[in-house]
């Protein structure tokens, strides 16, 4: 009875080790598919892609799975989340537990305690291996629709650390073998070996590319030989034909202009006119660029070196003999280089905060931007027949990207997970005619595939339709897209993107809104626009002439009749109510400011109400302008808005200044009360108020071509409010221009030592509390209890 | 008049008539010279400006290539305004937007750092000043050849520009910029450099107005209690120099939308790449004498006529003369 739980908890083991390791195709729960919303970040999707088959260096014996197993138990103390998902029901997406917490409940529910107990000690028999062995073999047997378990021979492809592979246009897989130093020819529908090139040449092959007529293979230490049998120490790249033979190999290029001590080159990519574009190792300048001949032509792109800002510093002041000392300031280094059927030049890169993947147009700049603000290395691209790129990330992460670069999902493990997740190592991606994504892993030497799911078959039907200009049946796969994932950002750009190519603008704007693409929105915004405003035309000229008409007719008969002095006394009577007159004293500032100022402080005009209202006033406007705005300038959605710390700050801000300048003006010969000070700030907000109202109310009118209207009312609002400010304090307190600036520094810093002050005493306020507590409490318990 | 019997007048009524008929004549001799005195300007101004704007608006409202006769188009003559307004896709998006983003920060902006410029040399000692103001005027003057020499020099688009030499060599940018022929930049520099030569003719009657305000002016406001400079501007300054800021106001305005030629020297094409520079001005020009539609370019003509002529009014309202 002992026996047999312990070898099922074994077995448990092996499962584990066994999925750890491979990630085997049934637990698709480990595949994520990530696609980008309308704030730019990442959200869990569709799933776009499901595993395939898995091909798996099954020439490694088993007892390395045992091996794996324990070591990685050790090593990561959860997985019991990955033996729910494949072997065991009993739990339902269970989350991850710890294995302790895990066991645990297994173990104490069965009654195993022992078991787990011997189970977490990592000194094993041989022997309890071999059984082991056994019992996984028959449990898997029977499970094995759930598993999905090589059989020994089948699919035996012995890869040892397997850097590269490409796809022939017979779907036949070339991988590089480079443990091995062979190339491997596979072919996954026959499911079998078909060719093995094991050139003595071989050292250390790395990168392969193939065109139509040769096999380019990238070697990184199979140097020149001379006479004497030592080699140069360089790689070299052989060009085979496809039964193998070498028909032409390509040495470190000779030419002076080619500065590199080392010739090491890794990844290989080779255009029409068989030029050859390499990636080596240690090479920084960029992809070197090799005729068909093998002469050297220059650096075909380079990546630019990203200083930090304290190297910018050091730049700027050090000697060049300082400069010497510092570490080189090298760019980073490309991980890989393709050349699609068109001729057009793929690399990626392992940067931080640089576009890693890149699009290179003819001169070698990218025609995309992939600098998707997260640091993820990618190691290898591809491209299917559509131009849509696939890359692999070396943390497991796959990306799929249309042809002009945006972003359609990812999908692999989360990286920050200590899950042994898909890949140990990803070393490269391919994609054969049937849309399937091949991956390899180098350290574990996995071969997997993914087969695209109806979701992303249907995504890139619909680019392939919008490219061929057949805008509704675009619109109609991608409203099936919809249907499959409601909230799909692509798919609402999409389908934005075809209306708009028909003419529909105002559904377009729709979806715009949606995918949350502003730029597009604007452009569709303005042709609806501009086709009210061609239907208005004829209306709005006709009002605005009877307007004029009416105006003169008016003006001209009242003179005789005064048929106006009525209305004129009653507004006049209106607007003579002092509080009123009060809040539109306000407009007088803008043609007489230095007068305004003068009444305030004299009393004649102005008043707290009136200050007060239109403090309030502006308030509301503050509040308008950052919550309701049009959609192409409201950047922050309303909802993502913290309106309570807004407001807090909108108050405390405007009362620390008043009190702040009243009390450092209070001693230093100012005039000004408190009041008169706050009076003052209150009335001087009317610009930036008006401001504000304009630019919220034609946010909604205009396009981003108008946004410099904005801009301008804004900054002129800006400015005024800063002017009727300085001019505030410098009449109310009767300052000359020097004492008003330098009222206006200590201000300033007697609001930041105030302001310091209070965060201090927040964060000090707690522990205040916790001490009379506690002082309380003790003097309790010694009085009433003693 | 009636005929009147000098006879039977006595010689007090006689005189009196005599007078009167004096008056008369000197009246009328008073309405000849002062017409004779005027002809000069009518016919000067007829031939200039008034006879040109007239055809500019005939020929608005016609079809007209040069080559054949001007032809009336339908409806009413209003084709080429309707087509401006409705058609116009370049004019619509690019043209109107370009124009109101220049005028406004060029017009106030120039007019502004005119009146700051020229209020700065007033403070300072005669002699500096002199040669302040005319390096300072000068860029207006030689306007044109400063653009095509100097700036196309520093915004050059090649390494060796000296822009983009500094800041490559800074390690700011990492590619030489396209300054004039990229979109992104090109209105900007346009601003850039049309401020920096708005030190026109307005500059220097401002000028010329400040150092002719009564300084016992200021004294006698000082014993009424100006605290600063400020108060001392809006006081006494700008209400005595009203005449040359209005002067200023205007040339400034007409100066901030007719200052079409600098997109085009600087970028060196009609129209300013993807019409990202394009003014009222070059528009102008594009239609009239490189497609030579005349009768569309005059339509865009008195439109421009019209929206200067209704800014100088505000500019009137601001700074003229109430009686």
């Amino acid at each position: 009875m002992k026996t047999i739980n312990k070898y099922l908890i074994i077995t448990l083991l092996l499962i584990v080790g066994y999925v750890s390791v491979h990630s085997i195709g049934a637990s698709s729960a480990t595949t994520n598919t990530f696609a980008i919303d309308r704030k730019g970040q990442f959200v869990v999707t569709q799933s776009a892609y499901l595993p395939d088959q898995t091909y798996l260096d099954v020439d490694v014996n088993r007892a390395v799975y045992v091996d794996k197993a324990f070591e990685t138990l050790r090593e990561n103390e959860y997985l019991g989340y990955i033996i729910d998902s494949v072997l065991l029901d009993q739990v339902e997406n269970q989350a991850y537990l710890t294995l302790e917490e895990y066991f645990e409940g297994y173990v104490i529910s069965e009654g195993f305690a022992d078991e787990a107990e011997m189970l977490l000690d990592p000194t094993y028999s041989q022997d309890d291996i071999e059984d082991a062995k056994d019992s996984i073999r028959l449990l898997l047997k029977d499970d094995k629709d759930k598993l999905v378990i090589p059989e020994e021979n089948d699919r035996y492809l012995a890869l040892d650390a397997a850097e590269d592979m490409f796809i022939d246009k017979n779907d036949f897989i070339y991988l590089v073998d480079t443990g091995n130093a062979r190339i491997v020819i596979f072919n996954p529908i026959a499911n079998e070996v078909i060719g093995i090139f094991d050139n003595d040449e071989f050292e250390s092959p790395k990168g392969i590319y193939i065109t139509d007529d040769y096999i380019y293979v990238a070697d990184t230490s199979a140097g020149f030989i001379d006479s004497e049998g030592s080699t140069d120490g360089n790689g070299s790249i052989f060009k085979l034909d496809f039964d193998g033979n070498i028909v032409d190999r390509f040495y470190k290029p000779d030419s002076a202009s080619f500065g590199q001590d080392v010739f090491a080159p890794k990844k290989v990519a080779v255009d029409s006119q068989g030029g050859l574009y390499i990636v080596a190792e240690g090479i920084f300048d960029g992809i070197i660029q090799l005729s068909q001949n093998g002469d050297f032509l220059g650096y075909f792109t380079k990546n630019q070196v990203q200083l930090t800002a304290r190297q910018r510093l050091e730049n700027l002041l050090f000697s060049d003999e300082q400069l010497e000392g510092v570490v080189d300031r090298n760019p980073t280094s490309f991980s890989n280089i393709y050349v699609d059927i068109n001729g057009i030049k793929y690399t990626t890169s392992h940067g931080e905060n640089i576009s890693n993947l890149k699009k290179h147009n003819t001169d070698g700049s990218s025609s995309i931007d992939t600098n998707w603000g997260f640091d993820m290395a990618l190691v290898d691209v591809y491209t299917d027949a559509q131009g849509i790129m696939y890359a692999a990330g070396d943390q497991g992460y796959i990306f799929v990207l249309t042809s002009d670069g945006s972003f359609i999902f990812a999908f692999g493990t989360e990286s920050d997970e200590d899950v042994v997740g898909f890949y140990n190592r990803l070393s490269s991606i391919a994609v054969d005619s049937l849309g399937r994504i091949w991956t390899l892993d180098s350290e574990s030497a996995v071969l997997q595939s993914y087969t695209p799911t109806d979701y992303s078959k249907r995504i890139f039907s619909a680019l392939t339709l919008y490219k061929d200009g057949k805008y509704a049946e675009a619109v109609a796969e991608w409203e099936e897209v919809l249907k499959l994932n409601q909230l799909s950002v692509l798919a609402h750009n999409e389908i934005g993107r075809n209306l708009y190519s028909q003419g529909e603008y105002e559904e377009a704007m729709g979806h715009f809104i949606l995918s949350g693409n502003r730029n597009l929105y604007s452009e569709s915004f303005w042709e609806v626009r501009q086709d009210q405003m061609q239907k208005s035309l004829p209306l709005t000229m006709i009002l605005v002439i009877s307007a004029l008409i009416v105006y003169q007719v008016v003006k001209r008969t009242n003179k005789q009749y005064a048929y106006l002095d009525r209305p004129k006394a009653q507004i006049k009577k209106f607007t003579d109510i002092r509080i009123v007159s009060d809040v539109l004293f306000m407009f007088s500032f803008i043609k007489h400011p230095l007068d305004s100022f003068y009444y305030l402080k004299r009393k004649e005009k102005g008043s707290y109400k009136g200050a007060t209202i239109v403090f309030l006033m502006f308030f509301v406007t503050y509040m308008l302008y950052t919550t309701s705005k049009g959609f192409i300038y409201q950047y922050i959605e309303p909802s993502d808005l913290d309106l309570g710390s807004i407001i807090l700050g909108f108050y405390s801000i405007f009362f620390l200044f008043v009190i702040s300048n009243y009390l450092v003006t209070s001693i230093n010969d100012g005039e000004g009360s408190i009041g008169e000070v706050y009076k003052g700030v209150a009335y001087s907000l009317m610009p930036i108020m008006l401001a504000m109202l304009i630019t919220t109310y034609m946010s909604h009118k205009l396009t981003y071509g108008e946004v410099i209207l904005l801009d301008l009312v804004m900054n002129a609002g800006t400015l005024g409010t800063g002017l009727f400010i300085f001019l505030a304090v410098q009449e109310l307190h009767n300052y000359t221009i020097r004492e008003t600036i330098k009222s206006f520094l200590m201000t300033f810093l007697f609001m930041l030592i105030v302001a310091v002050l209070i965060a201090f005493i927040q964060i000090m306020g707690d522990q205040l509390v916790q001490f009379v507590i506690a002082l309380f409490e003790e003097a309790i318990r010694n009085v009433f209890i003693i | 008049m009636a005929k009147v019997d000098l006879s039977k007048m006595s010689t007090e009524e006689r005189e009196l008539h005599y007078l009167k008929l004096a008056s008369l004549r000197s009246k009328r001799n008073e309405k000849i010279s002062t017409a004779l005195l005027v002809t000069p300007y009518i016919l000067l101004f007829t031939t200039f400006i008034v006879v040109p704007i007239i055809v500019a608006w005939g020929l608005s409202l016609t079809h007209f290539d040069l080559i054949q006769a001007p032809k009336l188009t339908e409806p009413f003559g209003m084709f080429n305004y309707v087509m401006l307004i409705t058609q116009d896709e370049n004019f619509l998006k690019y043209v109107i937007p370009n124009t109101i983003k220049f005028a406004i920060i060029v017009g106030p902006g120039g007019y502004i750092l005119s009146f700051v410029m020229a209020w700065m040399l007033s403070q300072i000692q005669a002699g500096p000043r002199k040669i302040i103001s005319l390096a300072l005027y000068t860029p207006s003057m030689v306007g044109g050849v400063f653009i095509s020499v100097v700036w196309r020099t520093v915004f050059s688009g090649d390494v060796d520009g000296y822009l983009n030499a500094i800041l490559l060599n800074s390690g700011m940018i990492d590619e030489a910029i396209q300054f004039l022929q990229s979109p992104d930049y090109l209105l900007n520099i346009m601003i850039f450099v049309s401020l920096w030569s708005s030190m026109g003719i307005g500059f220097l009657a401002m000028l010329a107005g400040l150092l002719n305000v009564d300084k016992t002016l200021y004294e006698a406001a000082l014993v009424d209690g100006i605290k600063n400079r400020f108060q001392e501007i809006i006081y006494i300054t700008i209400p005595q120099m009203k005449p040359q800021m209005l002067f200023g106001a205007v040339m400034a305005i007409v100066g901030a939308f007719n200052a079409g030629y600098i997109g085009v020297a600087l970028s060196g094409a009609n129209p300013t790449p993807q019409y990202s520079g394009q003014l009222i001005i070059n528009h102008i020009d594009d239609f009239g004498f490189i497609r030579y539609e005349m009768g569309y370019a005059a339509a865009i003509s008195v439109i421009l006529l019209f929206v200067i002529a209704g800014f100088s009014t505000v500019a009137y309202a601001l700074f003229g003369e109430k009686e």
